[in-house]
C-alpha cells in the first residue's frame, strides 16, 4: 500500500481485526506523512487512538483526524467532508491521501444500504485526474459476508495481506437510474396526510406530534419538521405539485417519508453544498444534514425520500 | 398602536371606529376621523399638533377604499412605533380588492380578517427595528418578501444595527431564511441587520446552508 498516487483511487481494505487494522492503515498513513502527502482519516474514535498511538506523536500531529460516528452518522454527509478536504488541500500542490471506514457491525439494516450508496457514489464524486488516494477499511472478522461482498461491487480495487487488485465484481453506478433500488417497505399503521401548495403546515404538525410522542428535545422536533418541511415544498415545486407524507415510530426512531410524482435522476444530490444562486438541491441537503438517516427511491412511477431522526441520549 | 380592520357595512366601521376612539378620548388623546390614507407627514404633523394642544397623544380612524402600498403603511407603523400616535386603518372590503387583506392584514399587529386572507406571518415596526410572528413558508414567502422590501424602503432613518425580533415567529423555511438574507443584503453595512430570538427552524436552516456569514442570527434562549 506505499505505491503513491497520481490520480483518484478507491481502494476497499479487507482486514481482520483492530492489530491488522493498526499495522496496516498505520503503515498506509505513515507512507503518506513520509511523502508529504496530506492525510485525513475518517474512522471510530477508538481507531483514532490506536493510530495515534502506532505512529507517534509528531507523524500524528500531521495528520488530521474525524470520528466517523459523528461525522458520518448519516453516510449521505461524508462526501462532502472528503470534498471540503480535498478542495482545501488541492491548492498545496500535494498528493492527497484517505483513510474512510463508514462501515461497521453497529451498523443497522438501512444505515449499511446507504453506506453503499456512499460508497459507489464515491466513484462519482472525484475527478479521475485528483491525486487523491483513498482508503475504504472493511473489518471482515465481524462484517457479515455480504457486506464485504457489497464493498467488492462498490470499490474499483481491493487491497488485503498486502496484495492490490481490481475488483472483479465491481458495478459502476448507473447515472441515468442511481435511486431504482426500492427501499424496505414500511410499517402497517404509518399515519398518513396528502398535502399540496399551502398545506405545509398539516405536514408539520403531523411530524411534531410524533417527535413529541417519541420524546425528542425541542430542537431535534424542530430539526425533523424543518427536513420534512422542505421535502414536501420540494414535492410541490419539482414533484407534480402534490404529495404524500407518512410518519411512522419504529422504536426509538422517528420515520418520516415523502411521496410524489416527481423523478430525480442527479447521482450527488443532497451530498455536496447547494448552489446559493438556486432553490433546487437544498431540500436533500437540508435533510441529510438534520437527519440521521435519508433514503431515496426514484423512478418512472414517482420518488419516495424517508429520513430518520433518534432521540439524543 | 396600529391596527386595522376590513368591512363591508359602513355602521360596521362606526361601530369598531366609536370605540377605538372612545379609548383615546378616556386616555387624553385627541380623537380624529378621515375619510382617505394619511401620509407620514400629515400623521407626523396631527401627531405635533395635539401634543402642542395639550393632548397626551393623538388618535386617527381611518376609512378608505383604498389600500395604500406596503411601504406606506410600514412607515406609519415605524411612526406610531416612536411617537403617541394610534392609528386604526378601516378597509372596505367592496373596494381594496380581493388580496388586500392578507396584503394589509400582515402588516398590522392583532387583525381580524377571515381564514382565507390570513397572511400567516405579521411584520412590525420597533424602534430599532422590526417585530415578526406567525409561520413563513412557500404559502406565503411572496407576502413576506413584499413586506421585507417595504420594511428596507422605510429603515433609512434609523442609526446602528436593525434588530428583527423574531420572538414570536413560530416557523421560517428555507424561502424565508434567503428572503432574510436578502433583506439583509439590501440593508447594508451601516444597518448591519440582527435576527434575535430566532427559533430552531430559522437556525437550522441558515446552519445547514452555510448562510451563517450573511446573516447574523442570535438564537431563542440566547442573549442578544
Amino acid at each position: 500500500m506505499s505505491t503513491e498516487t497520481l490520480s483518484y483511487r478507491h481502494d476497499a481494505f479487507f482486514y481482520a481485526g483492530i492489530d491488522e487494522f493498526t499495522t496496516r492503515v498505520g503503515k498506509f498513513v505513515q507512507d503518506g506523512v513520509v511523502g508529504g502527502e496530506a492525510v485525513l482519516v475518517v474512522v471510530s474514535a477508538q481507531k483514532i487512538e490506536r493510530l495515534r498511538s502506532w505512529l507517534g506523536p509528531e507523524a500524528a500531529g500531521r495528520v488530521e483526524f474525524v470520528d466517523m460516528a459523528e461525522a458520518g452518522r448519516n453516510p449521505a454527509r461524508i462526501i462532502a467532508l472528503w470534498r471540503e478536504w480535498v478542495d482545501q488541500s488541492t491548492g498545496t500542490g500535494r498528493a492527497l491521501r484517505g483513510v474512510g471506514e463508514p462501515v461497521y457491525p453497529e451498523r443497522a439494516f438501512e444505515e449499511l444500504m446507504e453506506c453503499s450508496r456512499h460508497e459507489a457514489l464515491l466513484n462519482l464524486a472525484f475527478d479521475q485526474a485528483e491525486p487523491f488516494w483513498l482508503l475504504c477499511p472493511y473489518d471482515v472478522s465481524v462484517l457479515e459476508a455480504a457486506v464485504v461482498e457489497e464493498a467488492r461491487r462498490n470499490h474499483p480495487w481491493w487491497v488485503e495481506g498486502g496484495e492490490r487488485g481490481a475488483c472483479a465484481e465491481y458495478v459502476e453506478v448507473d447515472t441515468a437510474h442511481p435511486f431504482a433500488q426500492p427501499l424496505p417497505p414500511m410499517p402497517v399503521g404509518a399515519e398518513v396526510v396528502s398535502f399540496a401548495g399551502a398545506d405545509m403546515r398539516t405536514v408539520r404538525e403531523l411530524v411534531s406530534r410524533h417527535a413529541r410522542a417519541a420524546g425528542f428535545s425541542s430542537d431535534q422536533e424542530w430539526d425533523l419538521v424543518v427536513a420534512m418541511n422542505e421535502l414536501a415544498t420540494n414535492s410541490v415545486q419539482h414533484g407534480g405539485g402534490t404529495g404524500t407524507a407518512r410518519v411512522w415510530n419504529d422504536g426509538a426512531r422517528v420515520v418520516c417519508e415523502v411521496v410524489d410524482a416527481g423523478l430525480i435522476d442527479t447521482p450527488l444530490i443532497g451530498r455536496l453544498p447547494p448552489d446559493l444562486s438556486r432553490s433546487s438541491g437544498r431540500g436533500l441537503w437540508i435533510a441529510n444534514q438534520l437527519c440521521d438517516l435519508v433514503q431515496l427511491h426514484s423512478g418512472p412511477s414517482g420518488t419516495v425520500v424517508r429520513i430518520h431522526m433518534r432521540a439524543d441520549a | 398602536m396600529h391596527r386595522c380592520c376590513f368591512f363591508a357595512l359602513d355602521q360596521d366601521f362606526s361601530a369598531v371606529a366609536a370605540d377605538f376612539l372612545e379609548d383615546g378620548r378616556q386616555a387624553g388623546e385627541q380623537a380624529l376621523q378621515s375619510s382617505e390614507p394619511l401620509t407620514l407627514d400629515a400623521f407626523r404633523g396631527l401627531t405635533e399638533e395635539a401634543l402642542a394642544d395639550g393632548f397626551s397623544g393623538l388618535r386617527v380612524a381611518v376609512r378608505t377604499g383604498r389600500a395604500p402600498s406596503l411601504a406606506a403603511e410600514l412607515a406609519v407603523d415605524r411612526y406610531t412605533a416612536e411617537a403617541p400616535l394610534h392609528v386604526l386603518c378601516g378597509y372596505d372590503t367592496r373596494a381594496v380588492g380581493p388580496d388586500a387583506p392578507a396584503d394589509l392584514a400582515c402588516v398590522h399587529r392583532g387583525a381580524e380578517v377571515a381564514a382565507e386572507h390570513e397572511p400567516g406571518f405579521t411584520v412590525w415596526s420597533t424602534l430599532n427595528g422590526i417585530g415578526l410572528s406567525g409561520e413563513v413558508d412557500l404559502s406565503n414567502v411572496v407576502r413576506f418578501t413584499a413586506a421585507l422590501d417595504g420594511v428596507a424602503a422605510t429603515a433609512g432613518g434609523l442609526r446602528g444595527p436593525f434588530v428583527v425580533d423574531a420572538a414570536e415567529l413560530e416557523f421560517a423555511d428555507a424561502r424565508a431564511a434567503a428572503a432574510l438574507m436578502a433583506f439583509s443584503d439590501a440593508m447594508g453595512p451601516r444597518h448591519p441587520v440582527e435576527v434575535v430570538h430566532a427559533p430552531r427552524s430559522l437556525v437550522a436552516v441558515a446552519e445547514t446552508l452555510g448562510w451563517g456569514d450573511r446573516l447574523r442570527l442570535i438564537p431563542c434562549g440566547e442573549a442578544a
